[in-house]
């Protein structure tokens, strides 16, 4: 499976995220595949050994550079739940996402 | 459940997002859900919606405990992006795990002030609507989005219309800054809910010409309002964000809307006879 996450939003919010990483490749790097990213700050994840593609941030149109990945996952701290929990840490906001949809996607399978 | 659904990006987006609402609805067992958007007017005469929620920031807010889940899926950052010919509707309805449903957005009801928009000149003649520019707009801010629009199109358009319909008005939709088509009658909105002031003078009109943009999505909401609109394939396709029920006409040219007024005027003329 190739997966693209994509991360918005802020420098310091995409390099939290990069704790995920290693967690990520475990559980949808089959195959040995690494995740890829989507992301407006590249350079974050340059020379990272566990990241597979680097995209761009992309517009509205069909994108057919996107069409290699099999999912394009994305899920957004800021307009979830983690908003109406006041010590919810925020990478345990996206490890709870990523797991639920990994059971989800596991199921299918 | 109690359940926030977040709705980002632009007007049109958020109104064709409207069509999910009775889904949701059932999904969630409730008469009634809420929203966080950027377009609070949009949604609060809806007799479906309970609430709205201003887009608020990163930090914690209590008041948002009432709900049981927020609720926010971004098409434009998911596998719709991929997707060549998925309609926009079908990537949230899959997202949210509802059945898919067909586009139709609706506004429940729309009512505006006559203070709150006002047309550049008295317009007492029947008359048509037309948007050419659109914006890429984000969080309620207007943002010109400069993609395919050509003034000299629908100059010549407009002139083709008069020439064979000369007791027609034509009224554009456009911000103060865009382009002014020569002869036609701004709509202007003097607050940001007074754009849904264009609602009832699409209803009194005689027709709709447009590009895929936020008059499209209104036009969508009046039922039966022939609506002719004009799509750069290279950018969007009606397929993926548009309305079978209007008259989509179609060119693939990279940088701009390429059809020939001749082509649009032909459809118009034919589908009003």
């Amino acid at each position: 499976m190739k997966n693209l996450f994509v991360v918005v939003g802020g420098i310091g919010k995409n390099i939290i995220w990069t704790c995920l990483i290693n967690e990520l490749n475990y559980n949808y790097g089959q195959c040995g595949d690494k995740i890829s990213v989507m992301t407006p700050w590249p350079f974050v994840f340059y020379n990272n050994e566990n990241i597979d593609f680097i995209e761009p941030l992309a517009g509205f149109p069909f994108n057919e550079q996107l069409t290699k990945f099999d999912d394009i996952i994305y899920f957004e701290p800021y307009f979830s739940d983690f908003l109406k929990y006041k010590d919810k840490h925020i990478l345990n906001s996206w490890q709870k996402v990523m797991e639920s949809i990994q059971i989800f996607k596991r199921s299918l399978i | 459940m109690k359940n926030l659904y977040v709705v980002m990006g632009g007007l049109g987006k958020a109104l064709l997002w409207t069509s999910l609402i009775p889904s949701l609805c059932e999904k969630d067992e409730v008469e009634k859900i809420s929203v966080m958007s950027p377009w609070p007017w949009l949604f609060e005469k809806h007799n479906q919606i309970e609430g709205h929620e201003p887009l608020l920031d990163f930090r914690y807010f209590p008041q948002l405990e009432i709900y049981d889940k927020i609720i926010y899926h971004e098409p434009y950052l998911s596998d719709y992006l991929k997707e060549k010919d998925q309609h926009m509707l079908d990537n949230w309805a899959d997202a949210y795990g509802i059945e898919r449903v067909s586009p139709s957005p609706r506004l429940d009801p729309p009512v505006v002030g006559d203070d709150c928009f006002e047309l550049s000149e008295k317009c007492d003649k029947p008359y048509y609507v037309i948007q050419f520019t659109g914006g890429m707009m984000r969080e309620g801010m207007h943002q010109l989005c400069p993609r395919d629009y050509r003034l000299d199109l629908v100059e010549k358009l407009n002139a083709k219309i008069k020439s064979k319909f000369p007791n027609l008005s034509c009224v554009c939709f456009r911000h103060e800054y865009e382009p002014k088509p020569s002869g036609t009658i701004t709509f202007k909105s003097k607050i940001e809910s007074g754009v849904l002031g264009i609602l009832p003078l699409i209803v009194k009109s005689e027709f709709v010409v447009c590009i895929d943009s936020a008059l499209m999505h209104f036009a969508a909401c009046v039922k039966d309002k022939p609506t002719f609109v004009l799509w750069n394939t290279n950018q969007t396709t009606p397929s993926r964000i548009g309305y079978d029920f209007q008259e989509n006409i179609l060119c693939d040219t990279e940088l701009c809307i390429d059809t020939s007024a001749d082509e649009v005027f032909d459809i118009i003329e034919l589908a009003l006879k």
